[in-house]
C-alpha cells in the first residue's frame, strides 16, 4: 500500500474552488496553483463567483450545517455548469466539506429538502455533476508534465510532508496515495522531483491550529507544535512539505518560538505545495512564491535548488 | 482575550448599501436543548457519530491530541454521554471546545462512529443555549459579519494571531504582510483577488437569510 496510487483524478478542465484561509493568509498559495495550472498547460476555471464553503465555520462549531449546504449547493452549481467541472481545493477543509455536501444533497433528509428549498427560492436549479479533488490530487495525476517543465531539480533535498488530518482522515478511504494513517501523496510528488522524503514520529498529528485554538487555547497549538516538532528535527529535513493553508500558518508562524522552547535555533522552510511546484517551475519566489509572506525565510531552500540544479 | 475582541468586535464594516446588518445571534441564549428543530435534524448528530454503536474502546481518546493535555475532554467522554442522553451535561460543560477537529477519532473508530461530527452538532446547540461561552459567539458573529458582507468566512483580519506563540522575527515579517499581498495585487481586506461580483453576493445572500442565517 506505501505509496501506491490508489485513486485517479481527472488530468484536466478544472474549477478552482479558492480558500479564504489562503487568500488570507498566503495568497502566494493561490497564485502558485494558478501559474503551476497555466504552466503545465490545464484548463482552468477561476470564477470569483464561487463563495466560500464555510467548512472552517462549521467545524468550530459556530455555523449550522443548513446554510452551509445552501451556500455549497451553490456552489457546486456554479462549477458543475462552468464547463469545467472537475473542482479543486487547495484547501483540504473545503475538499472533505464539498464532498459531505454533494453526498448530503444527493441523499434524503431535512435538512438537505430544506437547503434545496433556499436553492431553488434563489433561483438556482441545482447541478451536481463535478469531480471534487485537492490540489495536490491533481499535481500528482499531471506529475509528468510538471517534471517535464521543471526549471529547478530537487535532487538532494531533504523533505517531510505534513497531509491535513481534512484530506486524510474525514474521507480516510478516499486518499489518493497511502493510507489516513499514512498519506503519501506529498510524498511521491516530491519524490517524483527528486526529493528525499523522510517519515517522523507523529507525522499523522494535527498542526496545532484547532482553528479557535491557536487564539483561545494557545497551549493545544504549543503542545501538539512540541511533539511535531520533536519528531521532525531529528529527520533534519531542508524543508516540510502542506497542502492546507491553514497547517501552513500554525507551523510557519509559530516555529520560531516552539523551536526556541525546544531550546534549539534552526529554521525549516514551510511551503505549501502548490508554492513547492511554481518555485520548481520558476515561479518568481517573491511575486508568485510569496517568500516574504512566510515567518520562516525560504531562501536557504531555494539557494540549495539552484545549487542542485545548476541553473541561475 | 482583549486584542481577540479588538479583531472579532471592529473590522469588516459592511460597504454603504449593502443588506446585511446581522447584529448578533437570532436565537434565545438559554433556549431549551430539547425544542431546538435544527439540533434535532442535524444529521451529524446520530447518524453520523452512530453514538449507539460505540463499544468506549477509548481507541478515539487515544488517538486525540486534545485529550492528551485536557483533563476535562475526551471523546470518549462525550460519546458515554451521548449513550446516556446526558444533554445538558455535554452543552453546559467546557469540553465540548477542547477538540481541535483533526478528526483521527473517527478515522481510527473501528466501529465507524465520529465523536467529531457530534462535537460539530452539539457546538451549535451549545452556543444557544450555554450563556458561558461569550468568546464563542463573538467568532460567531464575525463569521455571520463576513459571511453576509464579503461571501467569505474568514478575512485577512479575522484570525488573532497568536502574540504568545510567535518569536521576535516572525512579529515582524507578520507585520508587514499587508504590504507584501498588495505588492502582488491582494487588498489588505479581501480575501480574494477578484472580489465577488455584487449580483453573486446578492444571492449568496438572499441563501443565507433563506436559511436563517442572516
Amino acid at each position: 500500500m506505501n505509496g501506491a496510487i490508489v485513486k485517479t483524478v481527472p488530468k484536466d478542465d478544472y474549477y478552482l474552488l479558492k480558500s479564504c484561509q489562503a487568500g488570507s493568509w498566503y495568497p502566494s498559495i493561490e497564485m502558485s496553483l494558478r501559474y503551476t495550472l497555466k504552466k503545465i498547460g490545464c484548463n482552468f476555471r477561476d470564477d470569483p463567483r464561487q463563495s466560500s464553503c464555510v467548512g472552517c465555520a462549521n467545524h468550530i462549531g459556530v455555523t449550522p450545517m443548513l446554510p452551509i449546504m445552501a451556500l455549497n449547493a451553490r456552489n457546486l452549481t456554479l462549477a458543475s455548469r462552468s464547463g469545467q467541472p472537475n473542482i479543486i481545493c487547495n484547501c483540504p477543509t473545503c475538499y472533505s466539506n464539498l464532498k459531505y455536501c454533494k453526498e448530503v444533497l444527493a441523499g434524503k433528509s431535512a435538512m438537505r429538502d430544506r437547503a434545496m428549498e433556499a436553492v431553488r427560492k434563489a433561483g438556482i436549479e441545482y447541478h451536481d455533476s463535478v469531480t471534487i479533488s485537492h490540489v495536490s490530487e491533481a499535481f500528482l495525476e499531471n506529475l509528468d508534465k510538471i517534471k517535464a517543465k521543471a526549471v529547478y531539480s530537487m535532487e538532494g533535498i531533504r523533505a517531510v510532508t505534513h497531509h491535513g488530518c481534512h484530506y486524510s482522515k474525514i474521507y480516510h478511504r478516499d486518499v489518493m496515495a497511502g493510507n489516513c494513517e499514512r498519506p503519501m501523496v506529498l510524498d511521491e510528488i516530491a519524490k517524483g522531483l527528486g526529493c528525499e522524503t523522510f517519515d517522523y514520529p507523529e507525522r499523522s498529528l494535527c498542526c496545532g491550529l484547532g482553528f479557535h485554538h491557536i487564539m483561545l487555547y494557545p497551549d493545544y497549538t504549543r503542545n501538539v507544535q512540541k511533539r511535531k516538532y520533536s519528531g521532525i528535527i531529528d529527520a533534519d529535513p531542508d524543508v516540510i512539505i502542506t497542502m492546507c493553508a491553514g497547517c501552513t500558518l500554525s507551523l510557519d508562524l509559530c516555529q520560531e518560538k516552539i523551536m526556541q522552547e525546544l531550546g534549539l535555533s534552526m529554521d525549516i522552510p514551510v511551503l505549501n505545495i502548490s508554492e513547492m511546484m511554481a518555485l520548481v517551475l520558476g515561479a518568481d519566489p517573491y511575486m508568485v512564491g510569496g517568500f516574504e509572506m512566510h515567518a520562516v525565510p525560504v531562501e536557504p531552500l531555494l539557494d540549495k535548488m539552484i545549487a542542485a540544479s545548476g541553473v541561475r | 482575550m482583549r486584542r481577540f475582541q479588538e479583531l472579532f468586535g471592529g473590522h469588516c464594516e459592511p460597504e454603504e448599501g449593502s443588506p446585511p446588518q446581522a447584529t448578533g445571534p437570532s436565537y434565545r441564549i438559554g433556549a431549551d436543548v430539547e425544542e431546538d428543530v435544527d439540533f434535532r435534524e442535524d444529521e451529524r448528530l446520530e447518524i453520523e457519530s452512530c453514538y449507539r454503536r460505540c463499544i468506549q474502546c477509548g481507541r478515539c481518546s487515544s488517538s486525540c491530541p486534545a485529550a492528551m493535555m485536557y483533563v476535562d475532554f475526551s471523546p470518549r467522554e462525550i460519546m458515554r454521554m451521548l449513550i446516556m442522553n446526558d444533554m445538558q451535561g455535554l452543552i453546559q460543560g467546557q469540553g465540548l471546545w477542547r477538540c481541535g477537529q483533526c478528526i483521527s477519532c473517527a478515522a481510527r473508530c473501528p466501529r465507524n462512529c465520529n465523536p467529531a461530527a457530534a462535537i460539530q452538532a452539539l457546538r451549535i446547540v451549545a452556543l444557544r443555549a450555554n450563556p458561558s461561552i461569550n468568546y464563542m459567539r463573538l467568532i460567531e458573529s464575525g463569521v455571520r459579519r463576513n459571511l453576509g458582507a464579503t461571501g467569505q468566512t474568514i478575512l485577512p483580519m479575522t484570525l488573532a494571531f497568536p502574540e504568545d506563540l510567535m518569536g521576535p522575527r516572525t512579529k515582524k515579517r507578520r507585520s508587514e504582510h499587508n504590504y507584501s499581498r498588495m505588492k502582488v495585487g491582494y487588498r489588505a481586506e479581501d480575501s480574494r483577488y477578484e472580489p465577488i461580483p455584487q449580483e453573486d453576493l446578492m444571492e449568496i445572500r438572499a441563501l443565507l437569510r433563506d436559511t436563517d442565517f442572516l
